[in-house]
């Protein structure tokens, strides 16, 4: 059923009860507590229950043609390859497109999302269905990341002879008694060269901060064990990593070390 | 290389709800009966968009189709009470 089709239904369900003079809305979604299924006990029971199938038909032709057979050919389920696609894509995006679900509410394509599943059950398989098209994007941005490693070199380089001149200026200048010149914007260092990256992973808060740097529409954090990412939670480096963590909910931007750096996207973690 | 996108476009479904009462709000019907189609339309559409854009959109189509006009001097308040309602499933009429 399409958006408009169902709009069309509760329209007509709208009018009939309007007429009846029922004023509690037939949809199940908001006004009929009394139409609640049952609770699912088996939540209570020290088991893992049976998880839905993942709903493939939600999922437009062309990526259910792409999905099935990629899921197939890795030898998982289609929500193990899916939910790592979907949120690497978010990252891709990153903060430079931002969802504006009302005027006065902004929030950026930030998804968090984690794969559980027993040991052997396809988790990382799943994951690297999706890293090896990232990877290949990566090759393919190989010549331009040259391109930028070689202009970063080249203000380097600016800046070591503009600080030189600088520095002869001054000693001059002292040498006659007058005042000693500013340097010049262009004498400072562009520091070093960080690669843009698209995806890191099991990175800590002061690599990501530094690659955000470099990549400031955001990366993918990927995490292969969340017991590894937690355990980091408490321990302090010029700031607690909790903190850090907290603040990448909403993707605001990242001070770590006194340095400012823009927003983490996404992480992906596999864990058992 | 990028493949060719297949994905559809972005659709307003709240623009394509309102092209779908247009025609029932037509002035040439009794007021009650248009102010009943809005509040069913608005009822049927407040899943479509946040509370505020879903009132905008809709006091935008009762200025539009006249009902503004037509209700007088508090028509905006009483609108918004209408829509307000709708929003939480109820029927500002009984």
């Amino acid at each position: 059923m399409t958006a408009l089709e169902d709009f069309e239904r509760k329209f007509d369900q709208a009018q009939r009860q309007f007429s009846s003079g029922d004023d509690k809305q037939g949809d199940n979604s908001h006004n009929a507590g009394e139409h609640w299924p049952d609770p699912d006990w088996s939540l209570f029971d020290d088991r893992r229950g049976d998880l839905p199938e993942f709903p493939v038909d939600m999922l437009s032709k062309a990526l259910r043609d792409w999905l099935v057979p990629a899921a197939r050919g890795a030898g998982v389920g289609p929500d193990q390859v899916f939910i790592p696609l979907l949120t690497v894509a978010s990252t891709l995006v990153g903060a430079s497109r931002p969802v504006q679900p009302s005027r006065s509410w902004t929030e950026h394509l930030a998804l968090w999302t984690s794969v559980v599943g027993f040991s052997d059950s396809g988790k990382t398989p799943g994951l690297n269905v999706t890293l090896r098209a990232l990877a290949a994007i990566e090759r393919d941005r190989k010549s331009k990341l040259g391109e930028l490693r070689r202009a970063h070199e080249l203000r380097a380089e600016i800046a070591k002879a503009a600080a030189k001149k600088w520095k002869a200026e001054v000693a001059v200048a002292v040498e006659e008694g007058r005042p000693a010149p500013e340097m010049p914007p262009e004498a400072a260092g562009p520091g070093e060269f960080v690669s843009p990256r698209l995806s890191v992973t099991d990175a800590t808060i002061e690599r990501l901060t530094a690659l955000l740097q470099a990549r400031p529409s955001g990366l993918a954090a990927i995490y292969d064990e969340l017991a590894g990412l937690f355990s980091n939670m408490g321990r302090y480096s010029n700031g607690s990593d909790r903190e850090f963590w907290n603040r990448r909910g909403t993707g605001s931007a990242v001070s770590s070390s006194g340095r400012v750096g823009r927003r983490s996207r996404s992480i992906i973690s596999s864990s058992a | 290389m990028s493949a060719p996108s297949t994905s559809p476009r972005a659709i307003d479904l709240l623009q394509q709800a309102a092209a779908f009462l247009r025609p029932r709000l037509e002035r040439s019907l009794p007021i009650h009966e248009r102010l009943k189609t809005f509040w069913a339309g608005c009822v049927a559409a407040r899943d479509l968009g946040a509370t505020d854009v879903v009132e905008t959109e809709f006091l935008a189509l009762a200025s539009e189709t006249g009902i503004t006009a037509d209700l007088g001097r508090h028509a905006e308040t009483d609108l918004r009470h209408v829509i307000r309602m709708a929003l939480i499933g109820s029927n500002p009429f009984q």
